[in-house]
């Protein structure tokens, strides 16, 4: 068996990977089934669980086998091959598809080890190439050896190319030819910068608590009664009798038995919450390391499978530092580096303190913008005008309430006394709500510059700092309203590869003299990748 | 040696004094006749559906005629009008080493390409489009999707706004563009252009303003 696993010092010939592939096209198998119809599938098997018990002891272990052998398919019509110029891949069961991928055009060569991979000293490489609905190619269960290989060779293609970053490839690259180690475990990745103690990875956990805090806490003050929505959960699935909402019995509604209830239903909310989080946060981040390669970082992490994301510093178009609400208990920040690629492969450094992310900035960003900051809470930002709240508030508050009040007018047939209170009172929680969430996003939104780049903050409840260098924009926009065009103001908005970021409402003469100077650094610097 | 002067933001060129090379005089015709076939099908469909299904179901709805009638009309009418005022708006300048667009009548908006980062550029022309003359070009810059439209040049203003890009591209292409699609577009057409780079802008203003 052991004879046609990627023996690595045969490039040429079209190959199978190992047959511990299987494992998986097994998973991506039924990833694709999730991905067309997640909800199909859950309603199906919930269907199946509740009512049609009798034939799931047939169709439950024939959906299994369907999936196995068309995994084997899969496995059978996968095969790659590795030229000197370029990737080759040929997959497909009923629909083919040949992936041609040139070497020289490969922005990064990412590895994952699933369990199985780990235990058997595989990887699973993933190839990514530039801009947006690339075609990216995937080769499972191949030996750790071939990913360096691979990347030797697209360094060696770069460098060989049209390329003027190319000597800064090579020096994190190819400019220490790695020997194919035989021990899988630890290749070498470079320094160590950062590793996360388990501490760290249940503060991670934790953050799931800050995402979820804004519905949490309204479904728990909107259900009259939780028990009420256990109970009905549980007759809707044939395990409880049905029961009406007025049927609760009245046992414990003494008031202060009442809030106990409430409150322990709550905390026992929170922690499933919780621990849902840390359960997430140990599989993903266990063991997390981050490496710096001269110019190269990588991360390492995973409990059950382990993923490798490498970024080359010249590839980085943007650095953002986010901070939700549990974070900023802890005064921490979570870090995503975004590279030219797809979004899956972006680097992201889960959980990290202040100085580190400072630290980090000025390593991505080279000698320049050094001016910029990360940091929400610097005081160097600049907030943006006042004429902000107003707009947010007539864009969140004024049209909600006229369409309901033209809505009702319509199916009321005429304006009326009762069509005017309730568009009144919709419109006076409009107002409130809108106004409210208004002046907390001005509160954040600003922005810092210096002569290399820009870092731009925002958010509502999180806030997060976006960070990146002028001469990376691909296209500069500048918007006016025609409120902002009465008061001087303009929306400045820069395309990245990827994203676009928006500092809204600045003065019209500082976002028109940005845009010129973006202007002239993207013309005099051509790099951007 | 790489040098790195610093610049005074007042000596950068602004935007302030651009001469704005309006599209061409027919698109705002080819917009309204294509808002006058929508009308007609849209207009047509309900139609059919007000003889032919609306009696059946008047009584529970006796407000949908009228508001139908009302929106369909006002739709039309707007889709009708509104090309007369928005496209003498919108307008571009290329300038040596950029393109920008303007567009808007309220919420107005000026975009600009710079030639180094454009990575492929695309024309199209819907059969419409060639009736009235026109072609649409497509400038993309990397991982902006689906790229920036400019609709309405005429169809050789088009064509050499793509060559006189193109060559741009080629130009930088040498450190930026790694883009093979990109570099191999000019080669048929880069001798008439090579050193008519500077007139190009001015020529493309008078193909658009017969």
């Amino acid at each position: 068996m052991t004879a046609n696993l990627a023996n690595t010092s045969d490039f040429h010939r079209w190959r199978r990977t190992s047959p511990f592939a299987i494992v998986f096209f097994v998973r991506g198998t039924i990833r694709q089934i999730r991905a067309y119809g997640q909800l199909l599938v859950t309603l199906g098997l919930a269907f199946l669980i509740v009512r049609a018990r009798e034939l799931a002891g047939e169709l439950i272990p024939a959906a299994i086998l369907l999936i196995i052998v068309v995994a084997v398919l899969r496995y059978w019509f996968f095969r790659f091959r590795v030229t000197g110029d370029r990737i080759l891949i040929r997959q497909g069961i009923l629909k083919k598809t040949s992936l041609d991928l040139p070497l020289d055009r490969i922005q990064a060569v990412n590895v994952q080890r699933s369990l199985t991979d780990r235990l058997l000293g595989l990887v699973t490489v993933s190839v990514d190439t530039a801009g947006s609905g690339a075609v990216e190619a995937v080769i499972p269960s191949v030996k750790a050896a071939f990913a360096d290989r691979i990347r030797e060779r697209v360094a060696a293609a770069r460098r060989e190319g049209p390329g003027s970053d190319a000597d800064v490839l090579s020096r994190g690259h190819a400019g220490e030819p790695r020997d194919a180690k035989t021990d899988d475990e630890t290749p070498s990745a470079g320094e160590v910068m950062m590793k996360l103690p388990p501490g760290d990875i249940v503060r991670i956990g934790l953050r799931l608590l800050g995402d979820s805090s804004y519905w949490v806490l309204p479904v728990f003050l909107l259900a009259r009664d939780p028990r009420d929505l256990l109970r009905y959960l549980a007759g809707q699935f044939g395990f409880l009798e049905p029961i009406g909402r007025d049927e609760v019995p009245q046992d414990l509604v003494s008031n202060f038995a009442e809030l106990i209830f409430r409150a322990g239903f709550l905390a026992a909310l929170v922690a499933l919450i919780a621990a849902l989080g840390i359960y997430g946060a140990f599989k993903t981040w266990y063991g997390f390391r981050l490496y710096r390669d001269g110019a190269v970082y990588r991360t390492r992490a995973g409990l059950f499978t382990q993923r490798e994301v490498v970024v080359q510093s010249v590839k980085v178009q943007q650095a953002t530092l986010s901070q939700n609400l549990m974070d900023r208990c802890f005064r921490r920040f979570r870090l995503t580096v975004q590279p030219v690629s797809d979004d899956d492969e972006v680097l992201v450094v889960p959980l990290l303190g202040a100085r580190m992310a400072e630290v980090l900035r000025a390593e991505l960003f080279g000698r320049e913008a050094g001016g910029l900051t990360l940091l929400p809470q610097s005081r160097r930002i600049v907030r943006v005008s006042v004429y902000f709240i107003g707009a947010a508030m007539a864009k969140m508050a004024v049209f909600p309430a006229l369409a309901l009040a033209a809505l009702i007018l319509l199916i009321a047939g005429e304006p009326n006394w009762a069509w005017a209170q309730i568009s009144l009172v919709f419109a006076g929680i409009c107002f409130a709500v809108g106004g409210v969430v208004a002046v907390q996003r001005w509160r954040r939104l600003g922005y810092v510059h210096d002569d290399d780049g820009i870092a731009v903050r925002s958010g509502f409840v999180a806030r997060k700092v976006e960070a990146f260098l002028f001469r990376k924009v691909q296209c500069v926009t500048v918007n006016r309203s025609p409120m902002q065009r009465l008061k001087g103001l303009a929306t400045l908005e820069m395309h990245l590869a990827g994203e676009s970021v928006a500092v809204p409402y600045i003065d019209h003469r500082v976002a028109s003299r940005l845009r010129d100077y973006i202007l002239y650094k993207v013309e005099s610097n051509a790099r951007w990748h | 040696m790489f040098v790195n002067p610093e610049v005074p933001l007042d000596s950068l060129p602004g935007t302030e004094t651009l001469e704005w090379t309006p599209l061409h005089p027919r698109f705002a015709r080819r917009l309204q006749v294509a808002a006058l076939i929508r009308a007609v099908l849209i207009g047509g469909g309900w139609g059919a559906f007000h003889l032919r299904v609306l009696p059946f179901i008047a009584e529970r709805l006796p407000w949908l005629p009228v508001f139908a009638w009302t929106i369909i009309g006002a739709f039309c009418l707007w889709s009708l009008a509104w090309p007369a005022v928005a496209v003498p708006r919108r307008g571009y300048v290329v300038r040596e080493k950029d393109l920008l667009f303007r567009s808007g009548v309220l919420w107005r908006s000026v975009k600009a390409f710079p030639f180094n980062r454009v990575q492929h550029t695309r024309i199209d022309s819907t059969p419409l489009d060639r009736r009235f003359g026109l072609a649409s070009l497509s400038l993309f810059p990397a991982g902006a999707g689906a790229g920036h439209r400019i609709r309405g040049l005429g169809q050789q203003t088009a064509e050499r706004l793509r060559v006189y890009i193109s060559e741009r591209i080629e130009a930088d292409g040498v450190s930026g563009s790694r883009d093979t699609d990109a570099a191999t577009a000019p080669a048929a057409n880069s001798e008439a252009n090579s050193e008519a780079n500077s007139e190009n802008s001015s020529d493309a203003a008078g193909d658009s303003g017969r």
